[in-house]
């Protein structure tokens, strides 16, 4: 299979087809998609052509095939770049089209264009009016968090990181619930102050490389000192920290999250901004990442986040807030395994970006099912679900458990990982962290206890009605990625190894690495 | 006087200028040919101003052909070197030529639907726009108040066109007398400036200061007065207050005229003054400037944030703009010029189809459109409601779905990088406060997107003309947002011929000019 796609070319066209195709659809879905929703109301003339949820669904489901193609051609034991192209683009800047991927972003990208259709399907009737438009921002938006993560040319990152911007701020404003365009507003406010610094701090980084080229592999070879590194390092991490929703740049996401349309609430939740610290900050700014005092501070924030954010969760009552701060919590562990930055901390962070972007949106495409259901997620207006609809209660009940991080799940692997990672660095860190893991079992099982075990009361709660096959099919395929992630993950493993040691590598002992002896220090 | 050129060859030097004012005359004597009612929005009244418009904007398009014609021969502009023959005037007439062209279009399409117009009117907008080419041109101070003259004047009629407005009458007088109050301060600046150095001519100034490091306290003084002349013109905070009025005031083609190509052109003078005749005093207006430009983009950006009528709104984010583009006057370089070329380009582009969405959904009423008025506009008009998204986003200079505008603030951001000391100050108040910016106008499209349509609101009619105009600058920003190249080619080229022509000029001999001598034997 591998031999054929290669035969085919496929390193060539697999990562530009996979920019390529939502762009274009994009426009497709919008021109000549139908909107259903105008037939069911009468109100106006439907336009022709097919509907355009099943054309968006169309185009995602091609990307997942891409998606699966660059799985089976990833090569784990290459070093480097692989599926690489580079075409010009604007000359006079050295900026490139220059894409490829590696060990960190292989898993990424696979696990984002998987996710993206089964999101959709998963919350067909979630969205029901104006489905062109809402299809090709989807599309739009797909392109950007595909983009951001294949991206080696820091214009065409810039590009793509923006461009899932946008179509966030207009799904989660026009389809959310609630204040949504006050929180699709904050959304874009929080993201922009950070993503500006660091257009300041690329071009300043560019600039010292003589102008001539923004590719990733350029930029790595200019040599800086110490406060450069430093300013640039805190614009690049602001971004990025504000986007995956560090604590205390967290405020703008459960209130996103908690009105979003449950497509944009799944999107939300895949961390590409510590994606981007592990391919961008770090390698270009390690003597900053390992500065003593930035460390020190990044560390600490994310062992407060995985505490405040298990404790705010404990006392939500709306589960999809319940989901998100859990989600603020579990960022903790992503960061803190990042910038304990051992080899087994990063390969831990890696697996938990991977495997809380499976979770986190099995949860929230459960959560907005039974929100279409009910038209509420608060917890206090459920319990009993589990006589009810037994099918939903099941898959529900391995999510939850799956976020609790129990051994035979996902959730458990990459946690384990960190936490070991960082137990050689910093020990008391490493065990303050720990408790994170028994706060999320509190807020987990109380959620499972409100949602499916208490006292059964109220029409609605019994009328509800189970799984359709559809979304039974999709939180099936969720089903086996949590318990396969959980039970095999060798395979992910292998791939993020070889990246993640040479991570940990370039940035203790890389030509812009600190001196040895500082990034040595003892931790107090 | 041996010294004088023959009015001749200024006049040559001249053409593009002169065709375009010849031109203006001979539509402003087809104008007198018939009798004119007074009967607001005669049918008869109403065409011949679309007509004398479209004749306006194939002047505009014969005279950009003739700008190109001489940019690609060389022209050298005079010898005397009063009048530039570079490429940034080339580049800043076609700017100013384009502009021009857009807003004539918007003229005759809000005529279309108000009928407010006189045929005065488009043969106005030529005059100010010969006025705007001779700014872009003079390297002298004399041609420079001529071309501020000649356009301000017009500028002033046109604001106060619509005689059946009290809001318009308004407009006009406050902008007649803050901008002669403006010109005051400007002419007065260029008077000491004279006295000062014994020149107009920009390279004899620029000589004199050379060779005088010990600036004397009346060339300070000019320079100062010059800066706050400058700074009324352009809009910078603090003498910005009469732009949301005046703006508010006047017709919707005309704000757009004032918003883009007036602003582009005084900047193409204030920028020219300020790099061929003071760069060697900018240790004295260095600092200066660069607070001008600081609190000008955030003052700007925030007291946007309040506004409610759209007008309002961006006749202060037109302020902001004023202070981006006036990070290129502080940096005052090469790459800044360009930067400001392209800047302008990109910034005249949206700020034309935002205005031909307004006079869209303004239907010819006499007010300005609120952000209620677009409320739920995607819901009844998707296509005008996405371009105007684009228009807005790209003012903010968001990539790819603002186009443009992105590759404008980037150019600006590399300007202040790359120069000779580093702006990254500067540059980080740039950014943050497009972060405010994003605050206003993210709140116009939350009302076009995500409110419903009010069932009062009628549902605006679509015009052939203006729909092309905002089709096609929504569709230009789109395509130069993803590949930039041309624009960017276009905005070098401009600095690269300014550098040819004018570096002998500065090299050669300084020869006493005759006026100099005579006034210092005074």
């Amino acid at each position: 299979m591998r031999n054929l796609l290669l035969s085919m070319g496929a390193a060539q066209w697999m990562l530009p087809a996979l920019l390529v195709v939502p762009v274009v659809s994009a426009l497709l879905v919008r021109l000549l998609g139908r909107d259903v929703s105008r037939d069911e109301t009468g109100g106006e003339a439907p336009s022709g052509g097919p509907d355009a949820r099943v054309l968006t669904l169309a185009a995602l489901g091609v990307e997942a095939v891409l998606g699966l193609m660059l799985w089976i051609c990833f090569d784990p034991a290459v070093v480097g770049w692989q599926a690489r192209v580079d075409l010009p683009w604007l000359v006079d800047l050295g900026a490139t089209f220059s894409v490829g991927v590696d060990g960190l972003s292989t898993p990424m990208v696979v696990l984002t264009a998987i996710l993206m259709p089964l999101s959709l399907l998963g919350a067909w009737n979630n969205v029901r009016v104006r489905t062109p438009a809402f299809g090709a921002l989807v599309l739009l938006l797909t392109a950007g968090l595909i983009g951001v993560l294949v991206s080696l040319d820091l214009l065409l990152f810039y590009l793509s990181w923006e461009l899932m911007l946008i179509p966030t701020y207009f799904i989660i404003g026009i389809w959310g619930t609630g204040a949504a365009a006050r929180a699709s507003l904050r959304y874009v406010l929080f993201t922009l102050v950070g993503s500006l610094l660091m257009l300041v701090a690329i071009l300043a980084l560019w600039n010292m490389g003589g102008a001539t080229s923004l590719h990733l592999d350029d930029l790595l070879q200019i040599r800086l000192d110490l406060s450069t590194q430093l300013w640039m390092f805190t614009a690049f991490f602001l971004a990025f920290a504000v986007k995956s929703a560090l604590i205390p740049f967290h405020t703008w996401l459960p209130d996103a999250q908690g009105s979003a349309p449950t497509f944009a609430a799944v999107t939300l939740g895949l961390k590409v901004g510590v994606y981007a610290i592990l391919r961008f900050a770090i390698p270009l700014f390690p003597a900053a990442a390992t500065h003593p005092v930035v460390q020190e501070v990044i560390l600490v924030l994310s062992v407060v986040a995985i505490v405040y954010g298990a404790m705010v969760a404990m006392s939500q009552t709306d589960a999809k807030r319940l989901v998100s701060y859990s989600s603020i919590s579990h960022l903790g562990f992503i960061m803190l395994g990042t910038f304990a930055l051992t080899q087994q901390s990063v390969q831990g962070a890696v697996m938990i970006m991977v495997n809380h972007g499976i979770t986190t949106s099995a949860l929230f495409l459960l959560l907005g099912m039974l929100q279409d259901r009910r038209g509420t997620t608060d917890m206090r207006d459920f319990g009993g679900l589990a006589r009810v609809v037994p099918a939903f209660s099941v898959m529900f009940t391995l999510a939850v458990l799956s976020t609790i991080g129990l051994p035979g799940t996902n959730g458990f692997v990459g946690e384990f990982l960190v936490l070991l990672g960082t137990y050689g660095e910093r020990p008391v860190l490493a065990i303050i962290a720990t408790t994170g893991v028994v706060f999320a079992a509190v807020y987990g099982l109380r959620a499972l206890q409100r949602v499916l075990f208490d006292r059964l009361d109220g029409a609605p709660n019994r009328a509800l009605a189970d799984l359709s096959r559809r979304e039974l099919a999709v939180m099936s395929i969720f089903a086996v990625g949590i318990v396969w992630m959980g039970v095999a993950p060798a395979p992910v493993l292998t791939r993020i190894d070889r990246v993640s040691r040479s991570i940990v590598e370039a940035a203790r002992f890389g030509p812009n690495a600190a001196p040895a002896q500082a990034s040595l220090s003892p931790s107090p | 006087m041996g010294d004088l050129v023959s009015p001749g060859s200024i006049l040559q030097a001249l053409a593009p200028e002169l065709f375009l004012c010849a031109g203006a005359m001979a539509l402003l004597l087809a104008t007198v040919w018939h009798r004119q009612g007074n009967v607001p929005g005669s049918a008869e009244g109403a065409e011949r101003t679309g007509v004398l418009a479209r004749f306006g904007m194939v002047l505009c398009l014969l005279v950009a052909v003739v700008v190109i014609i001489a940019w690609g021969d060389g022209a050298s502009g005079s010898p005397d070197q009063r009048i530039a023959g570079d490429g940034f005037r080339w580049a800043i007439d076609l700017i100013v030529l384009g502009g021009t062209a857009l807003s004539l279009i918007l003229l005759e399409a809000d005529h279309a639907r108000s009928g407010a117009y006189s045929p005065e009117v488009p043969v106005l907008m030529l005059l100010a726009a010969s006025g705007m080419m001779v700014m872009a041109a003079a390297r002298d101070l004399m041609f420079i108040f001529l071309g501020i003259e000649l356009m301000s004047l017009a500028v002033y009629v046109l604001a106060g066109v619509n005689r059946r407005s009290a809001r318009g009458a308004e407009s006009a007088v406050k902008y007649f007398l803050l901008g002669a109050f403006s010109t005051g301060f400007l002419l007065y600046g260029m008077a000491l400036l004279f006295g000062a150095t014994g020149s107009t001519r920009l390279v004899d100034i620029g000589a004199w200061v050379t060779a005088n490091p010990q600036l004397s306290p009346m060339f300070l003084i000019a320079m100062g007065l010059l800066l706050v002349g400058f700074a009324f013109k352009v809009a910078l905070a603090p003498f910005h207050l009469w732009t949301p009025d005046v703006y508010d005031g006047a017709p919707l083609p005309v704000t757009a005229f004032m918003a883009a190509v007036v602003k582009t052109a005084a900047f193409a003078a204030f920028v020219r003054v300020m790099s061929e005749a003071l760069t060697g005093a900018a240790a004295h207006w260095h600092a200066v400037v660069w607070w001008l430009a600081a609190v000008t983009m955030v003052l700007g950006n925030v007291l946007a944030l309040s506004q409610k009528n759209l007008v309002r709104l961006l006749a202060f984010s037109s302020v902001a703009h004023a202070g981006y583009l006036l990070v290129s006057i502080v940096v005052n370089s090469g790459a800044g010029t360009a930067a400001l070329v392209f800047y302008a380009i990109s910034y005249s582009l949206a700020t034309m189809g935002i205005f031909g969405v307004l006079i869209t959904v303004n239907d010819g009423r006499d007010r300005s459109p609120t952000i209620d008025d677009l409320a739920g506009l995607w819901l009844v008009r998707p296509s005008l409601a996405i371009a105007m998204a684009v228009f807005l986003l790209a003012f903010l200079g968001m990539p790819l779905v603002g186009g443009m505008g992105f590759f404008a603030k980037w150019y600006l951001l590399q300007s202040a990088l790359q120069a000779s000391v580093p702006q990254t100050q500067l540059a980080i108040v740039l950014v943050l406060s497009s972060v405010i910016s994003a605050g206003y106008y993210l709140r116009v499209i939350a009302s076009m997107f995500m409110r419903p349509r009010p069932e009062s609101h009628a549902v605006p009619s679509s015009h052939a003309l203006t729909s092309g105009l905002v089709g096609a600058c929504a569709l230009l920003l789109l395509l130069l947002g993803v590949f930039p190249t041309p624009v960017a080619r276009f905005a070098r080229l401009a600095v690269v011929t300014n550098a040819k022509s004018g570096a002998p000029a500065l090299k050669a001999p300084v020869r006493p000019a005759p006026f100099s001598t005579a006034s210092v034997q005074r």
